[in-house]
Protein backbone atom coordinates (compact mmCIF):
# COMPACT_ATOMS: atom_id res chain seq x y z
CA UNK A 1 0.00 0.00 0.00
CA UNK A 2 1.30 3.14 -1.10
CA UNK A 3 2.03 5.81 1.71
CA UNK A 4 0.53 8.46 2.74
CA UNK A 5 2.08 11.80 1.34
CA UNK A 6 2.71 13.80 4.10
CA UNK A 7 4.26 10.83 6.67
CA UNK A 8 7.55 11.58 5.94
CA UNK A 9 7.34 15.35 6.46
CA UNK A 10 8.33 16.71 9.65
CA UNK A 11 5.45 19.05 11.84
CA UNK A 12 7.17 22.71 11.06
CA UNK A 13 4.57 24.47 13.74
CA UNK A 14 2.83 24.65 17.38
CA UNK A 15 -0.30 24.91 17.46
CA UNK A 16 -1.07 26.92 20.73
CA UNK A 17 -4.56 26.90 21.93
CA UNK A 18 -5.37 30.07 24.19
CA UNK A 19 -8.76 28.71 25.26
CA UNK A 20 -12.70 30.14 24.47
CA UNK A 21 -12.09 28.75 20.66
CA UNK A 22 -8.97 31.24 20.42
CA UNK A 23 -5.80 29.59 18.50
CA UNK A 24 -2.78 30.56 17.08
CA UNK A 25 0.64 28.70 15.65
CA UNK A 26 4.59 29.66 15.78
CA UNK A 27 7.60 28.21 14.01
CA UNK A 28 8.81 24.79 15.75
CA UNK A 29 11.47 26.28 17.37
CA UNK A 30 9.80 29.40 18.50
CA UNK A 31 9.03 27.38 22.45
CA UNK A 32 11.43 26.21 23.98
CA UNK A 33 10.41 24.70 27.02
CA UNK A 34 6.74 24.12 28.42
CA UNK A 35 6.11 24.97 32.07
CA UNK A 36 3.04 22.66 34.06
CA UNK A 37 1.72 25.03 36.62
CA UNK A 38 4.12 27.91 36.23
CA UNK A 39 4.37 30.55 39.35
CA UNK A 40 3.72 33.69 37.83
CA UNK A 41 5.08 36.53 39.79
CA UNK A 42 2.44 39.77 39.27
CA UNK A 43 3.58 43.17 38.56
CA UNK A 44 0.94 45.83 39.39
CA UNK A 45 -0.26 48.45 37.15
CA UNK A 46 -0.45 46.41 34.29
CA UNK A 47 -2.09 45.92 31.37
CA UNK A 48 -4.93 43.07 31.51
CA UNK A 49 -3.10 40.86 29.01
CA UNK A 50 0.25 41.25 30.68
CA UNK A 51 0.05 41.34 34.57
CA UNK A 52 2.85 39.00 35.21
CA UNK A 53 6.67 37.68 34.75
CA UNK A 54 7.98 34.62 34.72
CA UNK A 55 11.66 33.41 36.15
CA UNK A 56 13.76 31.41 33.85
CA UNK A 57 17.04 30.30 34.30
CA UNK A 58 17.41 33.34 35.99
CA UNK A 59 15.88 35.57 33.48
CA UNK A 60 12.42 37.60 33.92
CA UNK A 61 10.44 37.26 31.04
CA UNK A 62 7.02 39.06 30.50
CA UNK A 63 4.05 36.16 30.39
CA UNK A 64 1.17 37.49 27.97
CA UNK A 65 -2.25 35.99 27.65
CA UNK A 66 -3.41 36.16 24.46
CA UNK A 67 -6.89 35.56 25.60
CA UNK A 68 -6.81 39.15 27.06
CA UNK A 69 -4.81 40.94 24.54
CA UNK A 70 -7.80 39.82 21.76
CA UNK A 71 -10.14 41.11 24.35
CA UNK A 72 -11.25 37.97 25.39
CA UNK A 73 -11.63 36.59 29.12
CA UNK A 74 -8.27 36.26 31.04
CA UNK A 75 -7.10 33.19 31.42
CA UNK A 76 -6.46 31.02 34.43
CA UNK A 77 -2.57 30.01 34.65
CA UNK A 78 -1.66 26.32 33.77
CA UNK A 79 0.38 26.10 31.68
CA UNK A 80 3.04 28.66 30.16
CA UNK A 81 5.44 28.41 26.96
CA UNK A 82 8.46 29.84 26.93
CA UNK A 83 8.82 31.35 23.18
CA UNK A 84 12.12 32.60 22.19
CA UNK A 85 11.86 35.46 19.23
CA UNK A 86 14.08 38.45 17.66
CA UNK A 87 12.92 41.51 16.62
CA UNK A 88 15.28 41.78 13.96
CA UNK A 89 17.48 39.16 12.11
CA UNK A 90 20.82 38.75 13.38
CA UNK A 91 19.61 40.59 17.44
CA UNK A 92 20.10 38.62 20.36
CA UNK A 93 16.89 36.52 21.28
CA UNK A 94 14.66 37.58 23.17
CA UNK A 95 12.38 35.93 25.94
CA UNK A 96 8.09 35.54 26.21
CA UNK A 97 5.98 33.60 27.93
CA UNK A 98 2.47 32.32 26.74
CA UNK A 99 -0.59 31.30 28.57
CA UNK A 100 -2.11 27.87 27.24
CA UNK A 101 -4.65 25.97 27.98
CA UNK A 102 -3.41 23.10 26.89
CA UNK A 103 -0.80 21.66 26.23
CA UNK A 104 0.35 23.09 22.13
CA UNK A 105 0.31 20.60 19.23
CA UNK A 106 2.86 19.60 16.61
CA UNK A 107 1.31 20.11 13.26
CA UNK A 108 2.49 20.71 9.75
CA UNK A 109 1.72 24.21 7.65
CA UNK A 110 2.47 24.89 3.94
CA UNK A 111 1.67 28.17 1.76
CA UNK A 112 -0.67 26.07 0.19
CA UNK A 113 -3.25 26.09 3.41
CA UNK A 114 -2.61 30.26 3.30
CA UNK A 115 -5.97 31.61 4.15
CA UNK A 116 -7.46 34.81 5.47
CA UNK A 117 -7.65 35.28 9.59
CA UNK A 118 -9.97 34.63 11.62
CA UNK A 119 -12.76 36.80 12.21
CA UNK A 120 -13.57 36.02 15.73
CA UNK A 121 -11.08 39.42 16.90
CA UNK A 122 -10.43 42.48 15.24
CA UNK A 123 -7.21 42.69 16.81
CA UNK A 124 -5.59 39.46 14.63
CA UNK A 125 -4.19 41.29 12.08
CA UNK A 126 -1.95 43.67 15.05
CA UNK A 127 -0.77 40.13 16.15
CA UNK A 128 -0.25 37.85 12.79
CA UNK A 129 2.07 37.42 10.19
CA UNK A 130 0.39 34.74 8.17
CA UNK A 131 -2.71 32.47 8.62
CA UNK A 132 -3.47 28.83 6.74
CA UNK A 133 -6.06 26.55 7.44
CA UNK A 134 -5.94 23.52 9.36
CA UNK A 135 -8.83 21.10 9.98
CA UNK A 136 -11.46 23.82 8.29
CA UNK A 137 -10.33 26.32 11.08
CA UNK A 138 -7.85 29.59 10.31
CA UNK A 139 -4.40 29.59 12.52
CA UNK A 140 -2.74 33.13 12.43
CA UNK A 141 0.81 32.56 12.73
CA UNK A 142 2.20 34.69 15.74
CA UNK A 143 4.22 37.67 15.29
CA UNK A 144 6.14 37.46 18.46
CA UNK A 145 7.87 40.70 18.53
CA UNK A 146 4.40 42.90 18.11
CA UNK A 147 2.92 41.12 21.28
CA UNK A 148 5.83 41.20 23.38
CA UNK A 149 6.86 44.97 22.37
CA UNK A 150 3.72 46.58 22.23
CA UNK A 151 3.27 49.09 24.19
CA UNK A 152 -0.12 50.29 26.00
CA UNK B 1 7.31 57.41 69.14
CA UNK B 2 9.31 54.79 67.60
CA UNK B 3 11.06 56.89 64.80
CA UNK B 4 14.11 55.56 63.26
CA UNK B 5 16.12 57.81 60.43
CA UNK B 6 17.55 56.27 57.89
CA UNK B 7 21.00 57.78 57.78
CA UNK B 8 22.20 58.82 54.19
CA UNK B 9 26.46 57.51 54.78
CA UNK B 10 27.49 55.28 52.44
CA UNK B 11 24.06 54.39 51.17
CA UNK B 12 25.30 55.57 47.25
CA UNK B 13 23.46 52.70 45.05
CA UNK B 14 21.90 51.14 47.82
CA UNK B 15 18.47 49.65 47.71
CA UNK B 16 15.37 49.29 49.99
CA UNK B 17 12.98 46.70 50.13
CA UNK B 18 9.72 47.35 51.16
CA UNK B 19 7.10 44.28 51.81
CA UNK B 20 3.55 45.37 51.11
CA UNK B 21 1.65 41.70 51.28
CA UNK B 22 2.79 39.59 48.62
CA UNK B 23 4.58 42.67 46.77
CA UNK B 24 7.99 43.37 47.03
CA UNK B 25 8.82 47.07 46.04
CA UNK B 26 12.71 48.32 45.65
CA UNK B 27 13.63 51.93 45.91
CA UNK B 28 17.14 53.95 46.05
CA UNK B 29 17.81 53.65 49.90
CA UNK B 30 18.58 57.38 49.22
CA UNK B 31 15.15 58.64 48.63
CA UNK B 32 13.96 57.22 52.37
CA UNK B 33 14.68 58.98 55.34
CA UNK B 34 12.81 57.39 58.00
CA UNK B 35 11.00 54.72 59.27
CA UNK B 36 8.49 55.07 62.01
CA UNK B 37 6.39 52.57 63.61
CA UNK B 38 2.18 52.12 62.10
CA UNK B 39 1.06 52.87 65.82
CA UNK B 40 2.20 56.20 65.20
CA UNK B 41 1.05 57.37 62.66
CA UNK B 42 -1.74 60.02 63.69
CA UNK B 43 -5.42 59.44 62.16
CA UNK B 44 -7.16 62.93 62.38
CA UNK B 45 -8.43 64.44 59.66
CA UNK B 46 -7.14 62.55 56.46
CA UNK B 47 -6.45 63.64 53.40
CA UNK B 48 -8.58 61.21 50.37
CA UNK B 49 -6.97 58.05 49.98
CA UNK B 50 -4.77 58.69 52.98
CA UNK B 51 -4.92 56.59 55.99
CA UNK B 52 -3.42 59.55 58.48
CA UNK B 53 -0.47 61.12 58.85
CA UNK B 54 3.17 60.98 60.16
CA UNK B 55 4.95 63.18 62.34
CA UNK B 56 8.50 64.09 60.74
CA UNK B 57 10.96 67.42 60.91
CA UNK B 58 8.31 69.39 62.89
CA UNK B 59 5.40 69.16 60.21
CA UNK B 60 3.00 66.14 59.42
CA UNK B 61 3.08 64.21 56.00
CA UNK B 62 0.02 62.24 54.24
CA UNK B 63 0.33 58.45 55.10
CA UNK B 64 -0.97 55.84 52.20
CA UNK B 65 -1.32 52.30 52.75
CA UNK B 66 -1.55 50.54 49.26
CA UNK B 67 -2.41 46.87 48.45
CA UNK B 68 -0.14 44.64 46.32
CA UNK B 69 -1.71 46.15 43.05
CA UNK B 70 -0.72 49.74 44.41
CA UNK B 71 -4.74 50.83 45.04
CA UNK B 72 -4.60 52.92 47.62
CA UNK B 73 -6.67 51.50 50.76
CA UNK B 74 -8.35 53.10 53.34
CA UNK B 75 -8.82 50.03 55.92
CA UNK B 76 -5.27 49.14 57.16
CA UNK B 77 -4.19 45.70 57.37
CA UNK B 78 -2.84 44.56 60.08
CA UNK B 79 0.51 43.42 58.85
CA UNK B 80 1.59 46.47 57.96
CA UNK B 81 3.32 47.82 60.79
CA UNK B 82 5.88 49.87 59.29
CA UNK B 83 6.00 53.30 57.35
CA UNK B 84 9.01 54.67 55.50
CA UNK B 85 9.13 58.15 55.21
CA UNK B 86 9.77 59.45 51.46
CA UNK B 87 11.39 62.67 50.47
CA UNK B 88 9.86 63.44 47.45
CA UNK B 89 11.93 66.53 46.78
CA UNK B 90 8.45 68.53 47.62
CA UNK B 91 8.14 67.13 50.88
CA UNK B 92 7.90 64.10 52.62
CA UNK B 93 4.93 61.38 52.39
CA UNK B 94 4.96 58.06 54.37
CA UNK B 95 4.13 54.49 52.92
CA UNK B 96 2.62 51.54 55.17
CA UNK B 97 4.56 47.80 54.81
CA UNK B 98 4.93 44.73 56.48
CA UNK B 99 8.79 44.38 56.58
CA UNK B 100 11.31 46.80 55.13
CA UNK B 101 14.82 46.00 54.15
CA UNK B 102 17.74 48.53 53.32
CA UNK B 103 21.08 48.55 52.55
CA UNK B 104 20.75 45.78 49.42
CA UNK B 105 23.15 45.92 46.57
CA UNK B 106 22.01 44.90 42.91
CA UNK B 107 24.45 43.80 40.72
CA UNK B 108 23.15 45.12 37.17
CA UNK B 109 22.69 41.35 36.01
CA UNK B 110 19.84 41.64 38.66
CA UNK B 111 18.19 44.51 37.56
CA UNK B 112 16.18 45.00 34.31
CA UNK B 113 13.81 47.64 32.59
CA UNK B 114 10.40 47.05 32.51
CA UNK B 115 9.25 45.12 29.63
CA UNK B 116 7.67 47.21 26.66
CA UNK B 117 4.72 45.15 27.11
CA UNK B 118 3.80 45.60 30.45
CA UNK B 119 4.00 49.27 30.60
CA UNK B 120 1.62 51.59 31.40
CA UNK B 121 1.50 55.44 31.48
CA UNK B 122 1.54 56.96 35.05
CA UNK B 123 3.01 53.28 36.17
CA UNK B 124 4.73 54.01 39.26
CA UNK B 125 7.18 50.94 38.36
CA UNK B 126 10.66 51.44 36.18
CA UNK B 127 11.74 48.03 36.47
CA UNK B 128 12.06 44.29 37.50
CA UNK B 129 14.32 42.96 40.20
CA UNK B 130 15.30 39.57 40.05
CA UNK B 131 16.19 39.18 44.29
CA UNK B 132 17.02 35.13 43.88
CA UNK B 133 15.67 32.69 41.93
CA UNK B 134 12.27 32.60 43.19
CA UNK B 135 11.89 36.17 44.36
CA UNK B 136 11.09 38.97 41.91
CA UNK B 137 10.44 42.64 43.28
CA UNK B 138 9.12 45.54 41.35
CA UNK B 139 12.02 48.57 41.22
CA UNK B 140 9.80 52.14 41.48
CA UNK B 141 11.31 55.71 43.18
CA UNK B 142 9.85 58.34 45.26
CA UNK B 143 8.82 60.62 42.66
CA UNK B 144 6.87 57.66 40.53
CA UNK B 145 5.56 56.91 43.55
CA UNK B 146 4.03 60.36 44.60
CA UNK B 147 2.99 60.93 40.38
CA UNK B 148 1.21 57.98 40.80
CA UNK B 149 -0.80 58.71 44.20
CA UNK B 150 -1.61 62.06 43.37
CA UNK B 151 -3.15 61.12 40.01
CA UNK B 152 -5.14 58.40 42.23
CA UNK B 153 -5.88 60.98 44.47
CA UNK B 154 -7.69 63.63 41.61
CA UNK B 155 -9.14 60.48 39.62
Amino acid sequence: MAAPKNTKERPNAWLLDFGQMLRAAVGMRVLLQIIDQPRLHPVPCTPAYCRSVYSWQGRLMPVVDMAALLGHEPQTPRLLAIAGYQEAPGEAPRLGGLLLSVAPMPLIAGNDQACALPEQSDAWPKFAISCFGHQGDAIPVLHLGRIFSRQS
Amino acid sequence: MNSILITQDGVDGATALLEIAELRLTLPQAEICALESAGDIDADETKPLSIGWVHFRHERWPVYCLSPELTPLVIVPKARRSCVVLNTGAGFLGILCDNTEFGIQLTLEQQQPLPPAMQMPGSPITGLVALSQDEVACATNAERLVNYLTRQVNL
